[in-house]
């Protein structure tokens, strides 16, 4: 069967990805007297943490007030990548006992756990990231007296979102079946992603990359470059750069040796190759799937 | 005539094992750094089965185990696909995805941390039931499940015995308007009086006109409810007879 035609059989059973979506968030809180709360409660936590960490143990300055929203613009996309990925590895192992008896589109079951965290991201984005965000905006008006407004692109931020849920739906596609054969997937992808961590400008900017001293000329454009290729690091880049305006670092903050002008949106070429790398990801991932679907079940 | 509920044709399945060493990436390594290669065992379960089965009948599948009665039963639940052959549904609306009601390890689905009618509702949905009808559908589901207080619905299931796990599971499965009713040892779970209300409800189904397969080693049960016997042996049909007596009477001699 072609992609479309699997696709249009896993349209066919929308209600039960639906319930699979519910379940998820049910399973994901059941014990808890707090239930949903904790879904905002998690964020709201991490963003204080961030914000106190940021003022007073590393109280950076940029031209345009505290570090920490620039932190926080980063560190919430990247948590939505994160977890979409680690609860994606076994999401079909641990459905194994049900995948053997009942036929359903199997690809539906990675896709509900991609789908619930994104749920969940919205959830953040719109109680944690936007309000502060605009806290921030609000704080500027009544200290300088005049309105700045976001940058135009947090008109894409939809387009971002979409971005990134392919990215992580196509890459839970690929995992998950690949976890059905080797069961060390799961715990390689949390090796990975921890030290992609650090390859992903959260804790600091793709300009200091850009400008890195310590690189001569060659090795810095490579790596540079080679950045700009992960499409993780522009989608997270770019929730930054479509939220907040681009600031001045002075020297001495975060190790500089003079003032750089952080916080630039990342070059479009290299934004659009990101938006089809994404697609591309997700339409390989599916095709993966579907390749070893039916072998799920051959498994001892 | 009708056209058949379940006609298999020239099916056969293979499977491959693994003969020593680990799956995984860890055993792949292994072998590569031994510089050996997998060994690989292909075992047939089943070879160029045809069967034709019509509506409304109620076919007991027998044979030893390994005999490829699983397997079967699982290329019609349509969770695995023939290497060759196929298994079609023509007398169903959808040829290829029939309303199928696999009594198979009922409660397969169940969460243990959900509360029962959370379970019962995914359960329904995973089984084909739109919301409307799992809304229409839940009183008769609990009433079947026969709890004694029904305040152990709102609990997880994790707090359940194991029979009311298994009869919350039939409820859900039973319910579901099958056109074909799969059954895999199913009977022989559940207290007496819950078997009974098993047994009644396949009765029930027989009378509707419903298609069944059952897969079972109770010979009483087989005998009780199956209008038509098919034994398998070494991945092939031994014997196919409406003379289910007669059917059961050879398998057992070949035990011996």
């Amino acid at each position: 069967m072609s992609l479309l035609q699997e696709a249009r059989e896993a349209w066919r059973y929308r209600e039960l990805l639906g319930n699979l979506v519910q379940r998820e968030l049910d399973v994901r809180y059941k014990n808890s007297k707090l239930g949903v709360a904790w879904s905002l409660a998690n964020p709201i936590v991490r963003a204080l943490i961030l914000a106190a960490v940021f003022t007073y143990i590393v109280p950076i300055k940029t031209s345009g007030g505290s570090y920490f929203p620039f932190v926080v613009a980063t560190f919430f996309p990247w948590t939505y990548f994160l977890t979409g990925i680690l609860d994606a590895g076994d999401s079909v192992s641990k459905h194994l006992p049900l995948v053997r008896k009942v036929y359903f589109p199997r690809e539906l079951l990675p896709l509900a756990t991609t789908i619930a965290n994104l749920r969940h991201f919205l959830l953040t984005l719109v109680v944690v990231v936007l309000p502060l965000v605009l806290l921030l905006y609000v704080s500027d008006w009544v200290r300088n007296g005049t309105v700045s407004l976001p940058p135009a692109g947090i008109l894409l931020l939809p387009l971002l979102v979409l971005m990134q849920t392919l990215l992580i739906g196509g890459i839970a596609l690929f995992l998950s079946a690949l976890n059905v054969f080797f069961e060390d997937v799961k715990f390689l992808t949390a090796v990975a992603l921890d030290l992609l961590f650090y390859a992903v400008p959260i804790i600091y900017f793709l300009e200091q990359v850009q400008h890195a001293q310590q690189l001569d000329d060659t090795l810095r454009a490579v790596v540079y470059h080679g950045f700009l290729l992960n499409p993780i690091v522009v989608i997270v880049t770019s929730y930054r750069a479509f939220l907040l305006h681009p600031v001045t670092m002075p020297d001495g903050a975060l190790g500089l040796k003079q003032a750089l002008l952080v916080n630039q949106p990342v070059p479009w070429p290299y934004f659009v190759l990101a938006c089809l790398v994404c697609l591309t990801t997700f339409m390989g991932g599916y095709a993966f799937f579907n390749s070893r679907k039916w072998r799920f079940v051959e498994q001892t | 005539m009708s056209l058949p509920a379940i006609q298999i044709t020239a099916v056969s399945k293979r499977f491959k094992l693994l003969e020593d060493g680990y799956a995984g990436i860890k055993g792949k390594l292994g072998q590569l750094s031994k510089g050996i290669k997998p060994k690989y065992k292909i075992v047939s379960a089943l070879e160029d089965i045809s069967l034709t089965i019509q509506k409304g009948e109620t076919v007991a599948l027998l044979g030893r185990n390994g005999s490829g009665k699983s397997t079967l039963l699982s290329l019609i639940a349509n969770v695995m696909k023939p290497d060759s052959g196929t298994v079609t549904f023509p007398a169903s609306a959808d040829p290829t995805h029939p309303r199928l009601a696999p009594l198979l390890e009922v409660g397969a689905g169940f969460h243990p941390d959900l509360t029962g009618l959370q379970n019962i509702t995914f359960n329904g949905s995973i089984l084909g039931l739109s919301r409307a009808e799992m809304d229409e559908r839940r009183e008769t589901i609990l009433a079947f499940a026969d709890f004694a207080e029904p305040k152990y619905y709102g609990m997880p299931v994790r707090t359940y015995s194991s029979g009311m796990f298994v009869r919350l599971g039939f409820a859900v499965a039973v319910h579901t308007n099958p056109e074909i009713v799969l059954v895999d040892e199913t009977l022989s779970v559940g207290d007496a009086l819950f078997q009974e209300k098993c047994l009644a409800k396949i009765a029930e189904f027989q009378r509707e006109g419903r298609t069944i397969v059952v897969v079972s080693h109770d010979m009483e049960a087989v005998k009780k409810v199956a209008t038509r016997a098919v034994w398998l042996a070494q991945a092939r049909v031994a014997a196919d007879s409406h003379d289910v007596n007669d059917v059961i009477a050879r398998y057992l001699d070949s035990l011996h």
